[in-house]
């Protein structure tokens, strides 16, 4: 209950589901697409803003990271490593479809730190896994002919050394 | 709650560039086949530009030269500085990282992945003029460009190799005894 907390100003912002959450305007500013629906509006902000494209298990997820991190950053000489930690739990917590919805969520609200380590996230788990398995991953269907997809191969055979099994 | 989360949604292209750009050049180059429009998203010059940006800065490169086979004919093993200090025999052992290399070859240097390498066509030893013709070799491919143009030179010259993000070109700035000059090599090659 510290005096600062109490002062300040909070934002509520509503999911697809109705879910109501109470945010620090200084949580806020890190979600572009939340301040920028402030800083157009005239007057002060006090009803709920409607988030029509986040849901409300993403949106509990954006907001549990933000906190964290601000909570790091007023340690400065644990920041890096409790940081690095917490994100390592943060990605591993999560299924392949949950972090998608996230990354999507994450992109529509532009919350840049955490779209960036979202990114990151999802590269190192394809990037030694087979083109079969990004395939299932993005939900993407395969647009070559087999004599394409064969030369394509063999133009970039040295590529394909050192692939796990998936 | 019942949740209504649409599956598995296809992420937006832009983000899909974002994540590639995290991948390292050589599953990336796998990552082709996924679909035509990865293909082209991955091959686009913007794309590799910002694959590019985001790849580790001041990596230093060891270039070793060691003979192999036949007479007259030497490899050129490439290695990162720390995992040279790191494991000096195995690195050098490494058959992915050698390439053939003629004894008259040099490497002028490196840049953003790519390595300048000098070859010696003629050498005049009467008057220390030599014709010389460049090629840039991509280590991680394989890729060897086509040979420059004869150059005649003098055997003080001395070259370097970079590249100029002003005019979006690889050069090989040429120093003589008495003043420098440069002159465009390639243009982008990626």
């Amino acid at each position: 209950m510290s005096g600062i907390s109490d002062t300040e100003r909070m934002i509520t912002l509503k999911t697809v589901e109705g879910t109501l959450f109470d945010v620090k305007s200084s949580i806020a500013k890190d979600i572009k697409t939340v301040q920028a629906f402030i800083d157009d509006s005239d007057d002060d902000v006090t009803s709920p803003i409607p988030l029509p494209n986040v849901f409300t298990r993403e949106l509990s997820r954006i907001l549990d990271y933000l906190n964290n991190h601000h909570r790091f950053r007023s340690d400065i000489e644990k920041a890096d490593e409790e940081m690095a930690r917490y994100d390592a739990e943060f990605a591993k917590s999560m299924s392949h479809e949950e972090l998608k919805a996230l990354i999507l969520a994450a992109n529509y609200l532009n919350v840049k730190d955490l779209l960036e380590f979202l990114n990151q996230t999802v590269a190192d788990v394809i990037q030694n896994k087979s083109v079969e398995f990004v395939r299932n991953f993005f939900g993407i269907e395969n647009d070559y002919t087999p004599e394409e997809e064969e030369k394509l191969r063999n133009e970039n055979e040295w590529a394909f050394n050192g692939v796990e099994q998936d | 709650m019942a949740a209504q989360h649409p599956k598995a949604a296809l992420l937006l292209c832009e983000v899909v560039m974002e994540i590639l750009s995290w991948v390292p050049a050589k599953p990336l180059t796998r990552l082709k086949l996924v679909c035509k429009s990865w293909n082209s998203i991955i091959s686009h010059p913007h794309f590799v530009k910002l694959h590019l940006h985001r790849s580790p800065k001041n990596a230093i490169l060891l270039f070793t030269r060691t003979h192999f086979g036949e007479e007259g004919k030497q490899s050129i093993v490439l290695s990162s500085v720390e995992s040279f200090i790191q494991n000096p025999s195995s690195t050098l052992d490494v058959q992915e990282n050698r390439r053939p290399f003629h004894v008259e070859d040099w490497v002028s240097g490196s840049c953003n992945g790519l390595v300048c390498v000098a070859h010696i066509v003629l050498c005049r030893p009467n008057n220390g003029i030599s014709d010389i013709w460049f090629r840039l070799w991509n280590p991680l491919t394989g890729f060897v460009s086509e040979n420059s143009p004869c150059l005649r030179v003098n055997a003080h010259n001395s070259f370097g190799f970079g590249y100029d993000e002003s005019s979006d070109s690889y050069k090989l700035p040429w120093q003589f005894l008495e003043d420098d000059q440069q002159f465009p090599c390639f243009s982008v090659l990626s």
